[in-house]
């Protein structure tokens, strides 16, 4: 929903009057939550899980980890107990990729005795990436947008993210979220996809396009909203980011993060002249 | 002598402008010597039934000249009258001393009525006369903040708000967002909002009621007026079609920010498009006596484009006819038919990205109204309406390049209906007023749509839809009714003070769905239905009210409680656009609302304005948000003090100024952070647990009258202002974000919607 943007800003920017200021600001500081952030891809590469409390807004630094016993579960009975990288670190290690079909679960003890478990997450298939492309740039010189065609298979209830990388960072700041239902392009091929500004020549640029479950489709788009919608007059309202995570004797608690499982399909391309 | 009962007789006509031919709303009639008065009615009628005698006639009306006469009432009798405006000597006018004191003795309370002139002295921001910025510098009326769209009447929501335009509703009162409001000061003749103690006829809205009436147009002579200002340029033409009997009013006003836009040698600003007009149009015409009738429109857009990319406009229409009718000296009617529609349109032509999306609300009515004057101490207003309303929530067709599926989502219909009777005593020498109504209204929500029916027990969520029931055409989907009594009560403890109070339910059908601090063009509204209850809130208001200095100051004291229930509120991210089951979004709940209001205010002498301060609490309770606490609502301002101020300098300067001081409203902080895929994302757990800093501002302007010409018709003025005189950063909200630079640092970033001091001048003219 980019109109959240362009709206406000043409109107305070043609009246040339808003103005924004940092500001110092004694924040509240709240209870630390649980921290449970991670995924498990098909990608064949270890995949990181933060087991964590948050930290008050105005804190630097990463947040400190917790030593539990992580456990990950799928429905075809294999069960496997979580290393941390660390002692002390909270990043838990998934030496085995995802399996298509595959349903994940995980399952958490705090050196405090509580007991978290994740809700099922489905891995589902992702269509492939037909093809990945340059677009110049009209307004700016020797700048190419990336853009690429993939399609959506008939039946409504996919879900997609998209992730990029130039020159193999991955851009994750909060505008560069994407992600979509099939809900206007079911069963149709999507064609010129473009997930970010132009970049230039001489950059390595690729795209992941990843299936993602319905739960992790809303928590995305409250990630979103709270993250990136934000700054205008018409700011929806600040709202806690529920999670697929909770305590199994108290559904209240809040748990921050997202446990999600994906199929992934890459395609790169370097950005060249034609 | 004819009809009278116990002998009887009947005074009755219009009461209008001299100058003008123009009706007046609200003027005092009165028998001093039987202390037996009224007040004309919204289209200047009155109707006073008393013994047969020889009185004194005494006639006010504010801004206007008092006009006393002798009258030899033997039979009933129809009269005609017409005072002049207070700058226009008359040497016939007898100045009386008696002087009015209206505000004490009428039975309303928690109303605002303001002097379209008084208006147009105020500073302005641009210099745009703006009527609904305006009243928000009056006790209990506020919003969310500078630019926001529509106001916040005693803790109500913008959608609460009854906006009518010559009886017509009016669904989006704004333009360039909530910068300005689409009614153009010069076509209009009288505005008033009522915030409590709204009488029975009116209905469908639960806190306020802004009756805005366009002028009817002189019907003596030909005139206008109109100005060039830094934002705009207006015209207002009027005229007799045939002199005394009917009459015309046109008025346009443009804003020109895109012929600027066009000078710009940057062609990514040249080719941008940024407008918005309005025109109004009324004319009358008098059948005879008895009849009179009205014909009224109204149509207005804002546009604008950003090259090709992207297109968006919106506006209101609305289009009345009215019928007055005398059916006797004591019964007036006025039966009206009106069309009223708010559409938006997003789109661009931009190939492979091209759609056309378009939404809105439209509707049809017919209302008839009725007053029996009974007798001085008895007044009975009865009459009945119905709307048809069809909500369009919006559908968009994508270009063919672009491979997406047309959508749409299914349209609502509704039928609004309501009755109300509501009777008028004095009692004990005119000493207590009691104005008693009761309405009735009934909602009934049609066909054809298709509902989503859910798992028994089960919470609404898409997951959960087990069937689907299909409505066909004008077939009964969901209905709901209710009564909605309305009391108010004046007790004269003497000519200068009184005691008011006032208790009244409202109800509510159609919500406006919006779920960002500040409501968008782009917002739906959504009709009670299945899975939507209808709002309602009963409000209870006490005020003290005193006159001082033989009426020159103007003083009131209210107090007020509101209780909410049922409002609309929302799930945590909400997706409200483009969702067929938007049922699974909302979320009711209650809110409750309490105050007090002081406004003082000065009509004469050479310096008028007034002083108003509200201290105030606004607070919603939903079992899904803050943990089921109770929550200060968005637009909760503690305090709200200002002062407006017109000083005559002399016979050709005069100088203004507002100034405002708010409490800050209420905002949530983060009180916590994490990383999730890398994005910092902050925990919000506390609603609107915190505030944004204080709002002040200060804003002047003067005014210059040019000496009149020789033909002394002619009327010139600049107006000079500045809004926001000492350029204070008032913050409009403070949003939380990763530093751009290094995202493990988070920082807070405050918005201010004016940066700095914003001048105008504006040339107006008048003939």
């Amino acid at each position: 929903m980019k109109l959240r943007y362009i709206i406000p800003a043409l109107f305070l920017g043609f009246l040339g009057v808003a103005c924004e200021d940092v500001v110092d600001l004694d924040l509240p500081e709240g209870e630390a939550l649980l921290v449970v952030d991670g995924s498990i891809t098909t990608k064949d590469t270890i995949h990181y899980l933060t087991v964590a409390n948050t930290v008050s807004y105005d804190t630097e630094g990463a947040l400190p980890g917790i030593t539990a016993l992580v456990v990950l579960r799928d429905d075809k009975g294999r069960i496997d107990t979580l290393a941390e990288t660390e002692p002390g670190s909270g990043i838990y290690a998934i030496t085995s990729p995802g399996v298509v079909g595959n349903t994940y679960t995980l399952e958490i003890e705090t050196p405090d005795g509580k007991q978290y478990q994740s809700s099922p997450e489905f891995l589902a298939p992702v269509t492939e990436i037909d093809s990945i492309y340059l677009e110049e740039d009209e307004f700016e010189e020797d700048q190419y947008f990336v853009e690429f065609n993939t399609f959506d298979p008939p039946g409504f209830g996919n879900y997609y993210r998209w992730k990029h990388y130039i020159d193999g960072e991955f851009q994750n700041k909060p505008e560069n979220l994407a992600f979509a239902s099939d809900e206007f392009v079911d069963g149709n091929p999507v064609l010129g996809l473009r997930l970010s500004e132009s970049v230039e020549l001489g950059k390595l640029y690729k795209v992941e396009q990843l299936s993602i479950s319905k739960a992790y489709f809303e928590y995305l788009s409250v990630l979103q909203t709270q993250t990136a919608f934000v700054g205008s007059i018409f700011d929806p309202p600040p709202a806690p980011i529920e999670g697929n995570v909770f305590n199994i004797r108290d559904e209240n608690e809040l748990v921050a993060g997202f446990f999600s499982a994906s199929d992934v399909q890459t395609q790169s391309i370097v950005v060249r002249e034609p | 002598m004819k009809g009278q009962k116990q002998g009887k007789v009947t005074l009755n006509g219009y009461v209008s402008n001299a100058t003008t031919g123009e009706r007046l709303i609200g003027a005092t009639v009165f028998f001093p010597e039987l202390k037996a008065g009224t007040y004309t009615n919204e289209y200047g009628f009155y109707s006073l039934t008393v013994e047969p005698g020889t009185y004194q006639l005494f006639l006010s009306y504010t801004g206007f000249s008092d006009l006393t006469t002798q009258i030899d009432l033997s039979e009933d009798k129809l009269m005609n009258l017409e005072i002049y405006p207070e700058d226009v000597q008359i040497e016939e006018v007898i100045i009386s001393a008696e002087a009015e004191n209206d505000n004490v003795s009428n039975v309303e309370m928690s109303t605002i009525k303001l002097n379209i002139s008084d208006v147009k002295r105020m500073p302005q921001l641009l210099g745009e006369v703006d009527i609904i910025r305006s009243i928000q510098l009056l006790p209990g009326v506020s919003s969310v903040g500078e630019g926001a769209t529509g106001f916040n009447v005693r803790g109500g929501n913008v959608d609460q708000n009854l906006v009518l335009l010559d009886e017509a509703p009016v669904y989006n009162s704004s333009h360039l967002l909530g910068f300005f409001s689409i009614f153009n000061a010069d076509a209009v003749k009288d505005i008033k909002l009522y915030k409590g103690g709204i009488p029975a006829k009116y209905g469908g809205r639960l806190s306020s009621v802004l009756d805005v009436r366009q002028k009817e147009g002189n019907n003596k002579s030909f005139s206008g007026n109109g100005g060039i200002g830094l934002l705009s340029s207006r015209l207002t033409l009027e005229g007799p079609i045939k002199k005394d009997k009917h009459s015309f009013m046109l008025a346009g006003r443009r804003t020109y920010l895109d012929v600027f836009l066009g000078l710009s040698p940057d062609e990514e600003i040249s080719s941008n498009t940024l407008y918005f007009y309005d025109f109004n149009a009324k004319v009358n015409f008098t059948l005879g006596e008895r009849d009179r009738l009205f014909l009224s429109g109204y149509f207005g857009n804002d546009v604008f484009s950003f090259q090709d990319d992207f297109r968006f406009s919106w506006g209101n229409e609305t289009a009345t006819i009215r019928w007055n009718h005398i059916f006797n000296e004591r019964v007036f009617s006025n039966f009206t038919a009106y069309f009223s529609d708010y559409e938006y349109n997003l789109g661009s032509d931009d190939g492979g990205n091209g759609f056309d999306w378009n939404s809105g609300i439209r509707n049809y009515s017919l209302k008839a109204d009725f007053g029996y004057f009974i007798n001085p101490q008895n007044t009975l207003e009865f009459g009945a309406s119905s709307i048809f309303y069809r909500f369009r929530p919006g559908d968009v067709s994508f270009s063919e390049e672009n491979g997406f599926n047309d959508f749409f989502i299914e349209k609502e219909h509704a039928v609004e209906s309501a009755a109300y009777i509501s009777n008028e005593t004095k009692l004990f020498d005119s000493k207590l007023t009691i104005q008693a109504g009761l309405r009735y209204s009934l909602f009934q929500n049609v066909g054809k749509s298709t509902v989503f029916i859910y798992g028994e027990g089960m919470p609404l969520d898409t997951a959960n839809i087990v069937d689907t029931v299909r409505y066909n055409d004008g077939e009964l989907v969901k209905s709901f009714d209710g009564f909605e009594p309305r009391l108010s009560l004046n007790y004269l403890i003497d000519q200068k003070q009184s005691i008011k109070a006032s208790y009244n339910r409202t109800r509510q059908y159609i919500h406006l769905i919006s779920n960002t601090t500040a409501a968008t063009p782009i917002d739906v509204w959504k009709p009670s239905g299945t899975y939507v209850d209808p709002a309602t809130v009963d409000q209870f208001s006490l005020g003290y009210f005193r006159n001082f200095q033989d009426n020159t100051y103007e003083a009131s004291l209210e107090v007020y409680y509101k209780s909410f229930e049922g409002l609309v509120d929302y799930i945590n991210g909400a997706q409200l656009l483009f969702n067929r089951t938007l049922e699974t979004e909302l979320l009711a709940g209650d809110g409750r609302a309490y105050g007090l209001e002081v406004l003082i205010r000065k009509e004469k002498g050479r310096l008028t304005g007034w002083l108003g301060y509200t201290l105030s609490r606004t607070e919603r309770q939903i079992e899904e948000i803050n943990g089921g606490e109770w929550y200060s609502s968005n637009y909760d301002k503690t305090h709200d003090f200002s002062l407006v101020l017109t000083y005559k300098l002399s016979k050709y300067w005069d100088a203004s100024m507002n100034f405002a001081y708010l409490t800050g409203r209420p905002i949530t902080y983060p009180n916590g952070k994490y990383v999730t895929d890398g994005i910092v994302a902050p925990v919000y757990n506390n609603r609107n647990g915190a505030r944004t800093p204080d709002y002040h501002r200060l804003d002047v302007s003067a005014n210059y009258e040019f000496k009149k010409n020789a033909d002394k018709r002619f009327k010139q003025s600049l107006n000079f202002g500045v809004y926001n005189l000492y350029a204070r950063r008032n913050p409009y909200s403070i949003y939380f974000r990763q530093n751009e630079d290094n995202p493990d640092i988070t920082e807070a970033v405050q918005l201010s919607v004016f940066g700095t001091l914003i001048p105008s001048i504006t040339y107006n003219f008048e003939f």
